[in-house]
């Protein structure tokens, strides 16, 4: 392949290539720093993320992250994604002209034989020795010996430290390195094996395979891993996650929510009272100032993923409950897809991409959406804020927020019904499988645990406006038009004269709502939680802003104040209950079963899990509302 | 031996790994090719560093400078053999 660089303006791709966790995310956000392309969603990588960096020289380079693999035959489906990229078989991206492949210092013969499998490739290599921090004795470590036996640029850098970065960048504006092939064995015409070539390489750099061993690791794990400190602290840190959601967050939701209102009254004063200053107040204000004001508690939850996910901590949680997940037919590997749901199920049920085993993988997706994703988390701490006291039990001496309690008891519903259905899944299969006498291979784990990490605070911060942005481009994009959308239903027809009552009873909308409250009388949902429920189905955040736009518009003016003071004086407690249960199965948004779809292919399992979500939904909201309503 | 059956903190070293199981292919690779992907390659030195609570659970195993979490009947994949008094 010949790049020709016409006026520096040509753009050169350049792909990560690496093991699992040899710390080649964080290169990547030290060399393109802000200026990645965000993809739709954050967590564990499956998906390629590509950014844009700039040489001393001058040069853009589009840089692409793959996911991490142990060799170029790949076992599951996220490796298939990097090898497929390397050997230019990809759709999505082409073939790069550059892979910069990273080793993890302290094991090195692992990534050479990584870097082996290139040699077939004939594509230009440049190396990275990364996490050069980690090494007890440097010494050994010789990379311009390496570099000869390579016969490619070396380089050594600590990724989160940002160590050697202004060096591999200086690396990239040579032209040589562009056009740089490997070297194969040493004196050597046969082709070898790709550990043998490993060897070889090593060897020629004057190298051992020296044993290391990560101690603050073995003794971490010494109590990580021990069932029952294990267990403890899983337990302990999943707690302490669900309490900070409602304790940090609380100031910042409270400058919002001034600010909001500042907007509201700043408005009001400027526009006389007409459509327009209906629009603006009733509708955009109060539809988007709702979403915008949950912002810090999806902060405050992403920040413990991705910390956990940071430290290395996550497989190990996967193998404390791969027990568990056993005793329902799932692996430990089906953890962290759905560990990732809790932050949406999108990049949850993308992320099942590394279950190899494609029944488990299936169930995997299909529990997926009850793992109760960030956009629940405005709804819940709506009706969690306007019915629950915001007080403190004394728990052994410490005070335990009950707001924070019933929030951590909604997820642990979730769990606790997925279990179920995979429960019901498992002997559903294996009544398949008698039926059809097949034998059901059965899960895999093989799942590295990686050394511990203090996990890099620039990482983690790109990985938390990352997840702002997406939340703010929702609330812009498909928030604001929905609930313009739903003002506009709302507002016309305006009602005749003389018509008593709210004008939105007499709107569109409000006839929508009454049409369907009839369905959903028996579960205890007014017609207002009716109309809010059609655009939830986009996403459910948007049931907040839609509320609130139907509220601001059907309020009388002894009922005024924020959303949760106002359903805390309309509803009952038991339709808040039966509205939380509602939420916990709630039908999926869209997007969701849009990946199921394009993840499984065909409609069968979208539709299935559609019908099966809905009838939990209402069937729990139904025995909720009924048992509220009788105690 | 097998590595599920060796003694908790005694080196080891591999001596081959059963390639030949077909039976329960992961993704496109067998689970012995999988495992010398991973690393589980002749003249490793491997260790059991701990044996699930129950007896069927899940091991975790050093392998060279990493280490895994594998099920029982994956580590029957891979034979080894006693290294002198390593550890």
């Amino acid at each position: 392949m010949s790049v020709i660089d016409v006026s520096g303006l040509s753009q050169r791709r350049a792909a990560l290539l690496g093991n699992p966790n040899c710390g080649k995310t964080a290169l990547f956000n030290r060399l393109t720093g802000s200026q990645q392309k965000v993809g739709n969603y954050a967590g564990v990588t499956v998906e390629l993320k590509r950014g844009l960096l700039k040489t001393p020289a001058g040069k853009r380079i589009t840089l692409v992250d793959l996911p991490g693999t142990y060799d170029l035959v790949a076992a599951s489906d996220d490796e298939a994604v990097a090898c497929d990229v390397i050997s230019g078989a990809s759709l999505r991206e082409p073939k790069p002209d550059l892979v910069v492949c990273v080793l993890d210092a302290t094991r090195l013969r692992r990534g050479l034989r990584l870097l082996a499998g290139l040699r077939a490739q004939a594509v230009p290599v440049v190396v990275v020795v990364n996490m050069l921090d980690r090494l007890p004795n440097t010494s050994a470590l010789n990379l311009s010996q390496l570099q000869t036996a390579l016969g490619v640029a070396v380089l050594g850098t600590v990724g989160t430290k940002g160590e050697g970065m202004n060096a591999l960048l200086r690396t990239l504006d040579s032209d040589s390195v562009w056009a740089g092939t490997l070297v194969d064995a040493p004196n050597s015409s046969v082709a070898l094996s790709a550990d043998a070539q490993a060897l070889a390489w090593l060897q020629a750099a004057g190298m051992s395979a020296q044993t290391h061993q990560h101690v603050w690791t073995q003794r971490l794990d010494a109590w990580a891993l021990n069932p029952i400190s294990g267990s403890l602290t899983l337990l302990a840190l999943l707690f302490v996650m669900f309490q900070a959601v409602f304790a940090w967050a609380e100031a910042p939701m409270g400058w919002i929510e001034d600010g909001t209102a500042w907007v509201g009254y700043f408005v009001t004063n400027v526009l006389p009272s007409g459509l327009l200053h209906s629009l603006l107040v009733d509708g955009i204000v109060a539809g988007v100032g709702g979403v915008l004001v949950f912002l810090p508690q999806i902060l405050v939850l992403f920040l413990f993923i991705l910390v956990l996910e940071e430290s290395g901590y996550l497989p190990r949680a996967a193998l404390m409950l791969d027990r568990l997940m056993g005793q329902v037919g799932l692996s430990g590997r089906s953890f962290i897809p759905l560990l990732s749901s809790f932050a949406c199920a999108i990049p949850g049920i993308m992320a099942s991409r590394t279950v190899s085993n494609a029944r488990d993988r299936w169930v995997t997706i299909m529990i997926a959406p009850l793992m109760t994703c960030s956009a629940r988390l405005p709804v819940y701490a709506l009706l969690i804020g306007a019915f629950v006291p915001a007080s403190s039990v004394s728990v052994l001496g410490l005070g335990v927020n009950v707001q924070g309690l019933v929030l951590l008891g909604l997820y642990l519903l979730g769990i606790v019904s997925a279990v179920v259905v995979a429960l019901v899944l498992k002997w559903q299969g294996q009544w398949a499988a008698r039926n059809t006498g097949q034998h059901r291979s059965s899960s895999t784990l093989m799942m590295e645990l990686p050394d511990y990490h203090w996990p890099d605070p620039r990482s983690i911060a790109i990985g938390l406006w990352q997840r702002a942005s997406i939340f703010l481009r929702n609330v812009g994009g498909i928030i604001l038009s929905l609930t313009i959308i739903l003002w506009v239903l709302a507002t016309f027809p305006s009602p005749p004269e003389g018509f008593t009552g709210a004008a939105i009873e007499y709107s569109l909308a409000g006839r929508i709502g009454h049409a369907l409250a009839v369905v959903f009388e028996p579960i205890g949902f007014n017609w207002q939680i009716a109309i809010a429920l059609i655009p939830g189905l986009a996403a459910r955040e948007v049931a907040v802003g839609a509320l609130g736009t139907v509220y601001a518009l059907s309020q009388t003016p002894d009922m005024e104040g924020a959303l949760s003071t106002v359903i805390a004086q309309t509803w009952g407690l038991p339709t808040a209950l039966s509205l939380l249960i509602w939420y916990v199965y709630a039908p999926q948004c869209l997007a969701t079963l849009a990946t199921v779809r394009r993840e499984l292919g065909g409609w069968r399992a979208p539709t299935i899990m559609a019908v099966y979500m809905f009838g939990l939904a209402y069937a729990a909201s139904w025995v909720t509302y009924r048992l509220a309503l009788a105690w | 031996m097998k590595l599920c059956d060796i003694p908790l903190n005694q080196w080891h070293s591999v001596t081959a790994v059963d390639g030949a199981e077909t039976a329960r292919p992961v993704g496109g690779q067998t689970i012995g090719a999988r495992l010398q992907a991973l690393g589980f390659l002749a003249g490793e030195p491997v260790r059991l560093l701990r044996r699930s609570w129950l007896k069927r659970g899940p091991l975790v195993v050093q392998i060279g400078n990493a280490t895994f979490a594998l099920r029982q009947d994956e580590a029957r994949h891979v034979d080894v053999a006693n290294l002198v008094q390593a550890s």
